[in-house]
């Protein structure tokens, strides 16, 4: 089965994903929307696992969904929900409906969500999902035991290339690779600065893909809750006083996005764009970025 | 130590039927100051004041050492015989011995949540920094443990929301996986924290687990 995700960045063709994020609820209306606006503009969509903690429909399920539906999904997979066992049967059924791409997480705290007093499960590490997954691929459970038909997942994992301090992020960016990792996706990039010394490290990686984050804010006041409350998340003063003097600063949210993105776009494989509630905003920002 | 933190009055009210014997730990709960000969004197006049009769009070100087609780259970048989209820002062360990060396019939009631094995800072402040797990990282993390310090228990490095050194949930605490670095900078050991930690073993921690000695000790 092709996988346009897979396919585009093994022969360096540019790649945009972007994200959908199923509801807390049993409708998959608003979903289907979203990816009806956006499917002509994006090569793959991430479907969020309980994003910031908050409980929507699984990710599985979102999954299998966008594929029925002919799109690209990436299957996030977060930790913090699910222990081996589940994790593992999880990424089986996703294979099963052609799920092909997944997406290895840590996951936020369980504190920052809806279920606050929920028991964070934890029990592996993204690390170790890669290990996993990669396991499954060549036919066999993380304990060696012979699967009944083998997954062919395309493995992403996340890194946070504005990490300050970067070098212990950078030592398990490596795991991540060495575990199996092909593809990155970046928490979202606001100094392409402090990029460079990422990209100063994971140059020597030669088959690593690497798509960058990209978040479109909507106003100086998200930019401030972000840093105050987003885990990982630096969004530079000169941004903010940006956004703050503009007339209109949704607009100004969407050129400070593209501009940041066209200075990226040489170092990496394909953009990730992030923008909540504000996905219709997408097409305009491509536009902003390729100066169409 | 095993650290201690009083139920809310009312739940502990709730639980009691008739008059009440109060036994203390002289050790743990003395530290956390839940159960310790001060706190099992206020609890005692607090209920007093509530007209609910307290037979007696006893502290032991371990709660968790069964022979000790049943040695003072049998010294205290009498006073402990006009008891409907018995209060324990103590981690659940401790209520739990008393709950083995009394009688079938009588209510033991545990006026304490048990939160952590903490290590003793000063006598203010004590602090989780072992959690019990079963199988020791230490030896790979240069002494500090990321199965407790870090609130997700990561083995193989910081997650994404580490944030100018701090936690993703409390920007007070350090991250854990920034100071094993850091330590393993000063130590020469960097290699050791690159390589890539197994998922843990959690077969090794046996549910209701008991450590079985073959031998004397001394």
């Amino acid at each position: 089965m092709p996988n346009k995700l897979k396919e585009n960045l093994e022969s360096n063709v540019f790649v945009y994903t972007s994200e959908l994020s199923p509801e807390r609820g049993a409708d998959l209306a608003k979903m289907k929307a979203t990816y009806d606006l956006l499917k002509g503009e994006v090569t793959a969509f991430n479907i969020t696992d309980n994003q910031g903690a908050n409980m929507k429909m699984s990710s599985l399920a979102g999954s299998i969904y966008i594929k029925q539906n002919g799109g690209e999904p990436i299957f996030q997979q977060t930790c913090r929900d699910r222990n081996r066992m589940a994790l593992e049967s999880d990424l089986l059924g996703a294979a099963a409906f052609g799920v092909q791409n997944v997406l290895t997480l840590t996951g936020d705290y369980i504190s920052f969500g809806d279920h606050k007093h929920a028991k964070a499960v934890y029990d592996i590490d993204s690390v170790n999902l890669i290990e996993i997954v990669k396991g499954l691929n060549a036919g066999t459970d993380m304990n060696g035991s012979k699967l009944n038909g083998h997954t062919d997942f395309y493995i992403g994992a996340a890194v946070n290339p504005e990490s300050v301090p970067l070098e212990p992020q950078l030592i398990k960016f490596e795991k991540k690779i060495i575990a199996g990792c092909d593809f990155f996706q970046t928490q979202a990039v606001f100094d392409v600065n402090k990029f460079s010394k990422f990209y100063d490290f994971y140059k020597n990686f030669k088959d690593i893909k690497i798509i960058a984050g990209i978040y479109i804010l909507k106003s100086a006041k998200t930019a401030r809750y972000m840093n105050k409350f987003i885990p990982g998340i630096y969004i530079t003063d000169e941004i903010i006083n940006e956004l703050e003097n503009a007339a209109d600063p949704l607009k100004k949210g969407i050129e400070i996005a593209a501009r940041t993105a066209k200075e990226l776009k040489p170092f990496v494989h394909g953009i990730h764009i992030m923008a909540y509630g504000i996905e219709d905003k997408i097409p305009l920002f491509l536009r902003n970025m390729l100066d169409i | 130590m095993i650290v201690s933190k009083q139920k809310e009055l009312n739940d502990i009210l709730k639980k009691i039927r008739g008059s009440v014997f109060i036994f203390g730990c002289g050790i743990c709960s003395d530290t956390s100051r839940t159960g310790g000969p001060k706190e099992v004197e206020a609890m005692s006049k607090i209920l007093n004041d509530r007209n609910i009769t307290v037979e007696g009070t006893y502290v032991i100087d371990a709660m968790c050492h069964m022979q000790k609780v049943r040695k003072a259970v049998r010294d205290n048989k009498d006073v402990l015989s006009k008891a409907q209820s018995v209060l324990v002062l103590s981690c659940g360990s401790g209520v739990q011995s008393a709950v083995s060396a009394l009688p079938e019939n009588i209510k033991v009631v545990s006026g304490v949540d048990t939160m952590f094995l903490g290590n003793i800072e000063n006598l203010s402040s004590l602090k989780e920094m072992c959690s019990l797990c079963g199988n020791c990282v230490l030896n790979e993390t240069g002494g500090i443990c990321p199965v407790t310090l870090c609130p997700k228990g990561l083995l193989n490095g910081p997650c994404g929301g580490m944030k100018n050194y701090k936690c993703e949930i409390d920007e007070n605490m350090d991250c854990a996986w920034v100071r094993i670095y850091e330590r393993s900078i000063v130590q020469n050991t960097i290699e050791d924290i690159k390589k890539t930690a197994k998922p843990k073993d959690y077969s090794v921690k046996k549910p209701a687990a008991t450590l079985k000695f073959t031998g004397s000790h001394k």
